[in-house]
């Protein structure tokens, strides 16, 4: 109940801006590209999203993954596809609005941006029984010897974890893993003390393996409602993500509108599998975005991005 | 010790049922069909294990897609095709004085002979009593070895040495494993070097890919193994017709049908040889690079030189099968334990077998899969375990569900094969070539995977003509990344040294080692062809 | 080719040479021509924190000089060890006949995949042109029978040629065999499995 209302809502907020339209179909089969592996997390969600949409729809779809740098290397690809509806990308956010800051042949306008569909709880975690309650706790083990090593999967969460440590005025060594899964692999492990976790670590954190020592989005999260943001912290850094689907540059809007409609019917629907997987994995549940109020939120991401990295140049 | 219990016996349960408890007749079946298949291919001169599993590998992913629950069918199928083209190769051998596949050579020294004598089927018997028991002796010897020497190597090696290490084994494959061991590097160097076009860690975007976007995560990884090792072998042996440009017809002889009995008096007599073979077999298995070929030659060797009637050895006498049988039979077994401790496979099957586990699901092998963790259920998140030393037992299951079906249905199949017609070379290799780009085309999805295969397939041929092996050349590539990370790893922790290698006694002793063979190696090849 | 027994001093292995010198010639490209243009982080790197640490061409560099030295060494040993005449007739040779081979034989593989690769566009012209529609292949890759057209005529046309060539001729049975082989084909990867397609399927 809880679902539906939040996405009715936020499907309020993008999709009235577009006019009504007379209802696009695909001449073809459409291809899925999903940014990342086979087998993890944002695969799954691509595909049990496939497969609703052709339940729903009536449309082929045919998904395919093409991994690699964050969802970089399918963007590139992407990039040059046929801008008809039928060859749309699976990835994240700072796919685009990060990846492309440095890249000369990605660009943050190569792409129509059609909807989101979750979003993370990305929170800066520790092992219980480090004892650390909060940022601060880590603060203090760090000044007083403690050496930390904060588990990271890409550039900006590692650009993040820096800046963290600046602020605060402590050393921390980056470890560096593969997917958002590798950083509770290394906590558990041992092999680090602290690291960013972005949704996977519901299930620890509710077994009381794991302790939430910040929030890194807006507001707190969903696991940790009283505790504190990052920004709370005086640290300014945001580093929540959410999952999108974006087509080649030049869509047509009915297609892009058509596309992102759908897909908020799936998602809408507590029942359906993809419903229920972004529910478990990534709550309070779908978050839907979509058409040119997504564009306009990503161009502001990008210019967030190029100051972090600016700040960290100097 | 309770705690490796429980992971040998997770091990053990995960072959035969599905996560919510219901019996999987899946890995079993997929056990069974791969050994009647490996069977049927050993026992068709040309074509080899290794070959069979390259070509099996896209189509099983295809099939069963890449979740964790896929591993174990997978898995399943490829070691029934490992375990049972080593007793096929025997059948040909034995029947038609042409050896299935190239260790089986030595077979036909006494196996042709005792089917001119009219004891074929008994000569089969007598191969595939050898042949599985040497099998199994060399599992068992994995099986206890492979976790010590694991357990013993994380304890001992960090990041320097275990990079030294690679180096040392891939040097020791170009010096066993070619005619040539500085060409041997030299490829094997090369190998690496084109593993690493593709993605970086550090977030620059792509390298060296001549800005091909779809190569932005790096050659596929299937599409380049097939294309060196089947693409070639294709080529090659399409050569060899077009210039014969003959139908071969296999000759086949009436042979006399005598005495059959294989009995319990028979096995006294050969256990001893058998035994033997098995342990020369098994200690050559274990060390990488060195093929079940030489594994033969050396059982063969020490089974004349011990006996009392040397003189008749290569008259048809049961010892001389059974003592090439054993020995090549007990490689593919010990072939595991470099994988299983290292990381390092030291054939072309380990190679299939590694590319599964890396494909499929997330799990690796390598020595930190030997870490006992401590189990732990967690609501909600699943179950807390070292999820890859349960599939390492799982795949010890599956080699002795292998050996079970070897021991039990393996011989009845394998006497069947002599009467099987074949289909010629002509028509199997290019239906191959379709077949293999059909399905890299299919599991990566572009026909940048087809250019690959029909890239690394040149370069595997021009390898074969040249007569350097391409063992060093698939080996390196699959162990670029992981030496890369190690490299930079050891590098980043001792703080920016750029002699770090040499810092540590035990990877400056590796790395002197890796030099002294290479050298070595190179003047005995010279010597040998002076 | 005189297949004399004899030990005598001979002119190096020019394939031994030749061997190490492409190689070497190779190495001495990716270092100076293609990781300059194509990789774009260094040799070695400072981190956020002010740490050195290995670029992104730091290993390809360590890689690709360790060729140049053992290619190097290669042609001085082959130049400074002279070899024994007989041992000309044990040494593997690329010959003319395996370089045509392999030309004459990836022409016809390519010419294969063009054929899978335009047939189904070229049918769905000729057909849109009859019927007067304006479909595209692009739109037609999941339909029967346009999804097959490429894949079916270029890989029986590919096979059954190297088929030809091999035996010389071309047998019924061969024939057979092929369109079993696409049958077969078709069945598992098409029917049998959903989200994966036949070439050229992909790339439209």
């Amino acid at each position: 109940m809880m679902i539906r209302l939040f996405v009715a809502m936020v499907m309020a907020l993008g999709l009235s801006l577009s006019p009504a339209n007379a209802e696009w179909e695909p001449k073809g089969p459409i291809k899925l590209w999903i940014g990342f592996g086979a087998g993890g997390g944002t695969d799954t969600q691509g595909r049990a999203l496939a497969e609703e949409l052709e339940k729903l729809k009536g449309w082929r779809i045919i998904p395919d993954n093409k991994a690699g740098g964050g969802g970089a290397v399918m963007a590139a690809q992407l990039k040059d596809a046929p801008a008809d509806g039928q060859t749309i990308g699976f990835a994240i956010n700072t796919t685009f609005d990060f990846a492309t800051i440095k890249n000369e042949n990605l660009s943050i306008d190569d792409f129509t941006y059609i909807t989101t569909t979750a979003g993370s709880q990305m929170a800066v975690l520790a092992r219980s029984d480090s004892g650390w309650k909060s940022l601060e706790d880590m603060v203090k083990a760090a000044k007083s010897g403690t050496k930390i090593v904060w588990a990271n999967w890409g550039d900006q969460v590692q650009a993040g974890a820096e800046i963290v440590a600046r602020h605060f005025g402590i050393k921390i060594n980056p470890l560096r893993g593969k997917g958002g899964k590798s950083g509770m692999n290394a906590l558990v492990a041992r092999d680090a003390n602290v690291a960013w976790g972005g949704g996977v670590q519901r299930g620890l954190v509710a077994a009381g393996e794991l302790v939430i020592l910040a929030s890194a989005e807006d507001k707190p999260l969903v696991q940790a409602p009283k505790g504190k943001t990052l920004k709370d912290y005086g640290v300014d850094l945001s580093l929540g993500f959410q999952f999108l689907l974006a087509g080649p540059k030049d869509m047509p809007k009915e297609a892009r509108d058509a596309i992102a409609k759908a897909i908020a019917e799936v998602l809408s629907n507590p029942e359906s599998k993809t419903a229920k997987f972004v529910a478990k994995q990534y709550p309070p549940g779908p978050v839907v975005i979509a058409g040119d109020a997504l564009t306009a939120r990503l161009k502001k991401n990008y210019e967030a991005n190029q100051e972090l990295l600016k700040a960290l140049s100097n | 010790m309770e705690l490796a219990l429980e992971y040998i016996a997770r091990g053990v349960l995960e072959v035969f049922f599905t996560a919510d408890g219901q019996f999987d007749w899946l890995p079993i079946a997929m056990v069974f069909g791969g050994l009647l298949l490996g069977i049927a291919i050993g026992a068709t001169p040309g074509l080899n294990g290794p070959f069979a599993m390259a070509l099996s590998l896209p189509v099983l992913i295809s099939v069963f897609g890449h979740s964790d629950e896929a591993l174990l069918p997978i898995l399943g199928f490829l070691i029934g095709i490992m375990k049972g083209a080593t007793i096929g190769g025997a059948v040909p051998a034995i029947l038609f004085n042409t050896p299935g596949t190239p260790d089986a050579f030595l077979t036909t020294l006494d196996g042709y002979p005792m089917a001119k004598k009219g004891l074929g089927i008994k000569a089969l018997k007598v191969a595939h009593f050898s042949s599985a028991s040497g099998d199994t002796f060399s599992d068992m010897v994995l099986f206890i070895s492979a976790p010590v020497l694991a357990v013993m190597i994380e304890r001992v090696l960090d990041l320097p040495e275990k990079s030294a290490l690679i180096i040392l084994s891939l040097s020791f494959m170009a010096a066993v494993a070619g005619k040539s061991p500085t060409k041997g590097m030299i490829v094997g160097l090369l190998g690496m070097l084109l593993a690493l076009i593709g993605s970086t860690l550090s977030g620059n975007g792509p390298r060296m890919t001549f800005g091909i976007a779809a190569l932005g995560n790096g050659l596929p990884l299937t599409s380049a193994i097939l294309g060196v090792l089947v693409l070639s072998e294709v080529l090659v042996g399409l050569e060899e017709m077009t210039r014969a440009r003959r139908k071969k017809i296999a000759t086949l002889v009436r042979l006399p049908r005598g005495d059959t009995h294989f009995g319990l008096r028979d096995i006294r007599q050969l256990l001893p040889t058998i035994f033997r073979s098995a342990a020369i077999g098994t200690a050559v298995g274990a060390l990488p690079g060195i093929g079940t070929t030489l594994a033969a030659t050396l059982g063969y060797d020490a089974a004349r030189r011990v006996s009392k009637h040397p003189e008749k050895f290569g008259t048809g006498i049961p010892e001389g099968v059974a003592a090439t049988e054993a020995a090549n039979s007990s490689v593919s077994g010990a072939n595991l334990i470099p994988v299983m401790s290292l990381g390092i496979p030291g054939n072309f099957a380990a190679v299939f077998l590694i590319l599964a586990v890396e494909s499929v699901g997330d799990f690796t092998l390598g020595p930190s899969v030997f870490r006992f963790d401590e189990i732990k259920e967690i609501e909600g998140f699943g179950t807390i375990i070292n999820k890859d030393l349960v599939v390492a037992f799982s795949i010890f299951t599956l080699m002795v569900l292998a050996n079970l079906f070897n021991w039990t249905a393996g011989g009845w199949f394998m006497r069947t094969l002599g009467v099987l017609s074949r289909v010629p070379k002509s028509i199997m290799l290019p239906s191959v070539l379709l077949i293999t780009l059909t399905a890299v085309y299919a599991q990566d999805g572009g026909f940048i995977a087809i250019w690959v295969v029909i890239i690394f397939g040149a370069i595997g041929f021009v390898l074969r003509k040249l007569e350097v092996s391409i063992l060093p050349f698939v080996i390196g590539f699959l162990l670029a990344p992981r030496l890369e990370e190690l490299i930079r790893g050891g590098y980043s922790a001792s703080g920016g040294d750029p002699f770090f290698l040499l810092k540590s006694p035990i990877a400056l002793l590796f790395l002197g080692l890796s030099i002294f063979i290479l050298v070595f190696a190179g003047r005995r090849a010279a010597a040998i062809r002076a | 080719m005189g297949g004399k027994a004899q030990k005598t001093e001979a002119a190096p292995d020019p394939w031994d040479i030749g061997f190490g010198a492409v190689l070497f010639v190779f190495a001495l490209l990716a270092l100076f021509v293609w990781f300059p243009n194509d990789i774009r982080g260094g040799f070695v790197e400072v981190d956020h924190a002010g740490k050195p640490e290995p670029g992104d061409a730091f290993f390809p560099v360590l890689l690709t000089s360790a060729i140049l030295v053992l290619s190097a060494s290669h042609v001085l040993k082959s130049l400074l060890l002279r070899r024994h005449s007989d041992e000309a007739r044990t040494t593997a040779r690329l010959t003319r006949d395996d370089l045509i081979f392999l030309v004459l034989f990836n022409l016809l593989v390519c010419a294969g995949l063009a054929a899978m690769y335009w047939l189904g566009p070229l049918v769905t012209a000729v057909a849109g042109f009859v019927s007067a529609s304006d479909l595209t292949y692009r739109q037609l890759v999941d339909t029967v029978p346009y999804k097959y057209v490429g894949y079916g005529i270029g890989g029986f046309l590919m096979t059954a040629t190297l088929i030809a060539w091999a035996e010389a001729g071309l047998r019924w049975q061969a024939i057979l065999a092929v369109m079993g082989v696409i049958a077969a084909s078709i069945i598992v990867f098409d029917v049998l499995l959903i989200n994966v397609q036949l070439p050229p399927n992909a790339d439209y």
